[in-house]
């Protein structure tokens, strides 16, 4: 439990008088103080209004866009493209206007290359888009070390690949995507965590390793779940099996991450919930029911007890 | 932040703010967002199954009215002894989760079969009142706070038959704003106040989300507008009154002046956004509020909410593209010259 709810459930049972909860908060640091707040609003107001004039900006010219010329329109994005390497370059890759301009750069790439595409009709399909984005902006994703970078060029190779299959449905089985994406998600966490155990990235953020824990989790529950329902190849459900003992052996036994593990828990409980239904569901109906109802209520509360002795470990040590 | 018991109680001691010697106790550590959204999505499948099993059982029986209320009351009755077990079991909440569930759902199928659609208004009533009564008597926090959104939903469709839905949206957001700005001087009903506040704000944000704001932007940008004269008086009253009461202790907080200029202007700024884009406004209102209380969670929230308004809106048809980026840059400058003026005056020491 945090500490500001702990002092609230102090509150409540009556520890902490409640004329008293304001400062107790305050002692502990909980609450802002005045420079807290100004240092807030200064914040907030930059990037909302920042946020709001340039949705402005870019609704402006969405509204006016068939009125403006092919090179005008160049010009207008280039011009965007542009401003946000002048920021970069005055205000330094450390600093946090610097990071918003670099990722305005990497996005307005993509803009870039799809007026290309909207103004030339080049033909080009989907994926062609979303293969030389990636490419492009690689370099100063490496170099800007920032997690959302990183992510959002990761969002756009798997967008490569579901384009890519879309577009060539011929050549890909049933469930080839699936293990596409899995493979590519799975590279991603199990690189991200070799390089943040070797602290080559910042280890304070579990958020993005957990983004793509989730990313693989349900590519692979997928795979599994279809073996299940199709009763198809069997290598589906290895592969299910192995991640679980990974995810089992890294999240539990080197460290701790009680929501990778929550998630494995859930892909087993559908799991094992989809394979009974499949074959438990048949005959006398009313028993197989009270079974499966039996099964997921024990499936899920032993999945919470188990989650909880974890909980309460963390919270000893 | 975690913390152990120990050191945050003698700060407390050393604050003269608590009277007791030692800390107390390490009680049951709360669950995680996401521990509790996996349990509460199990409760859900169990009690869909427990509907299965009576319905594959005992079908003759659920074809009344007299049957169902009776079988609910008797799932109803086995969920309460479970909850109030003396040791607070997985297996056992999750299948008292699923039981109350299941009787819920048996209760509300009755009371919309004998009730609807001619008594509207009474069954949402019923339905309101049975929420609240679960909401203060079952002591699980899943369960607290599934009987919380049913009374705000049962409270908004009450506003819209009694012809208040254009007001609903100023009128929920206005009070879970001020709620939770209350949340210390009514802690000593949190677990049962929390889960119901929590409620209200995401049915307020449902409702916004699902308000037509055409009628509001119309008065805007061509002075006339299809909602009525006095509702548009009435949700302008509202939404000043919650933005002078809200924002008068956040800014007494920041040590700004609330008659001071910057006081004047974040007001004007804050009305004119939560009347004229209300998710937007709103959103940006909870924020303050949830920074100013501390609740981490429910500011990043609030900013997701935000965000989605903002997405949400690009999809607004009912006014032109251009009238849409007008609104959204005048918006965007008013905030950053409210932030300039607030640094300077804090900088020339004018906020004190």
């Amino acid at each position: 439990m945090n500490a500001r709810n702990k002092i609230l459930e102090w509150a409540e049972e009556g520890r902490i008088a409640s004329d008293q909860l304001a400062a107790a908060l305050k002692t502990c640091k909980l609450l802002p103080d005045q420079r807290g707040w100004l240092q807030f609003l200064d914040r907030l107001l930059l990037g909302l209004g920042t946020l709001l004039l340039v949705s402005g900006i870019i609704f402006f010219f969405a509204a006016n866009w068939d009125g403006i010329g092919r090179y005008t329109r160049f010009a207008l994005v280039e011009a965007a493209f542009l401003a946000c390497l002048l920021l970069l370059w005055r205000l330094g890759n450390t600093s946090l206007a610097g990071q918003a301009a670099l990722m305005g750069a990497v996005l307005l790439t993509g803009a870039l290359l799809a007026l290309v595409g909207q103004t030339y009709q080049t033909g080009a399909d989907n994926w062609e888009l979303f293969f030389a984005w990636s490419l492009l902006v690689f370099p100063w994703v490496a170099l800007g070390k920032n997690s959302i970078l990183w992510l959002i060029w990761l969002g756009l190779i798997n967008l490569c690949t579901i384009t890519y299959a879309q577009a060539h449905q011929s050549l890909f089985w049933e469930d080839d995507l699936l293990w596409l994406l899995f493979i590519i998600n799975t590279l991603a966490l199990v690189l991200w965590q070799k390089l943040a155990d070797l602290e080559h990235i910042p280890t304070d953020a579990h958020w993005p390793i957990r983004i793509l824990a989730t990313a693989s989790g349900v590519c692979i529950t997928l795979l599994a779940l279809q073996a299940v329902v199709d009763s198809a190849s069997i290598s589906s459900i290895m592969a299910w099996l192995i991640w679980l003992g990974t995810i089992y052996y890294v999240y539990r036994r080197q460290r701790v991450d009680l929501y990778i593990l929550t998630g494995g828990v859930l892909s087993i409980i559908v799991t094992i919930s989809v394979f009974f239904t499949q074959h438990l569901l048949t005959g006398d109906s009313v028993f197989s029911l009270v079974l499966l109802t039996v099964l997921v209520l024990g499936l899920s509360a032993a999945g919470g007890w188990w989650l909880r002795q974890i909980l309460e470990e963390m919270h000893r040590q | 932040m975690n913390t152990d018991n120990t050191t945050l109680w003698r700060q407390l001691q050393q604050a003269k703010l608590v009277t007791e010697e030692r800390a107390p106790e390490q009680t049951a550590t709360a669950a995680p967002w996401y521990m509790r959204t996996m349990l509460a999505f199990m409760g859900w499948v169990g009690a869909l199954l427990i509907l299965a099993v009576l319905f594959s059982g005992l079908s003759g029986m659920l074809k009344s009215n007299t049957g169902r209320l009776g079988i609910a009351i008797i799932l109803g009755f086995t969920a309460l002894l479970l909850f109030r077990g003396k040791e607070s079991q997985d297996f056992r909440m999750q299948f008292a989760l699923a039981l109350s569930l299941a009787a819920q759902a048996l209760i509300f199928w009755s009371l919309g079969n004998m009730l609807l659609p001619q008594q509207p208004v009474v069954a949402a009533l019923v339905v309101m009142v049975l929420a609240l009564v679960l909401l203060a008597g079952i002591p699980n926090s899943i369960h607290r706070l599934w009987s919380a959104g049913i009374a705000s939903l049962a409270l908004l469709y009450l506003m819209g038959q009694f012809g208040m839905a254009p007001v609903a949206g100023a009128i929920l957001s206005g009070a879970a704003c001020w709620l939770w700005q209350k949340e210390f001087d009514l802690v000593r009903w949190g677990s049962i106040l929390r889960p119901l506040v929590w409620a209200v704000t995401l049915t307020a944000l449902v409702q916004l989300s699902g308000e037509e704001l055409h009628s509001l932007l119309q008065l805007l940008f061509s002075r006339q507008s299809s909602m009525q004269p006095e509702l548009l008086v009435l949700r302008g009253a509202i939404t000043l009154g919650i933005i002078i009461l809200v924002t008068h202790t956040m800014l007494k907080e920041a040590g700004i002046k609330t008659f001071s200029l910057s006081g004047l202007a974040a007001m004007a700024v804050l009305f004119l956004l939560a009347f004229f884009i209300p998710g937007i406004g709103f959103s940006l209102l909870l924020t303050l509020v949830a920074f100013s209380r501390g609740n981490h969670l429910l500011a990043g929230m609030a900013v997701a909410s935000l965000l989605l308004f903002l997405s949400k809106y690009y999809y607004l048809l009912d006014i032109s593209l251009l009238h849409k980026s007008l609104l959204l840059a005048v918006s965007g400058l008013l905030l950053l010259a409210l932030r300039l003026l607030i640094m300077h005056l804090s900088a020339s020491g004018a906020t004190k």
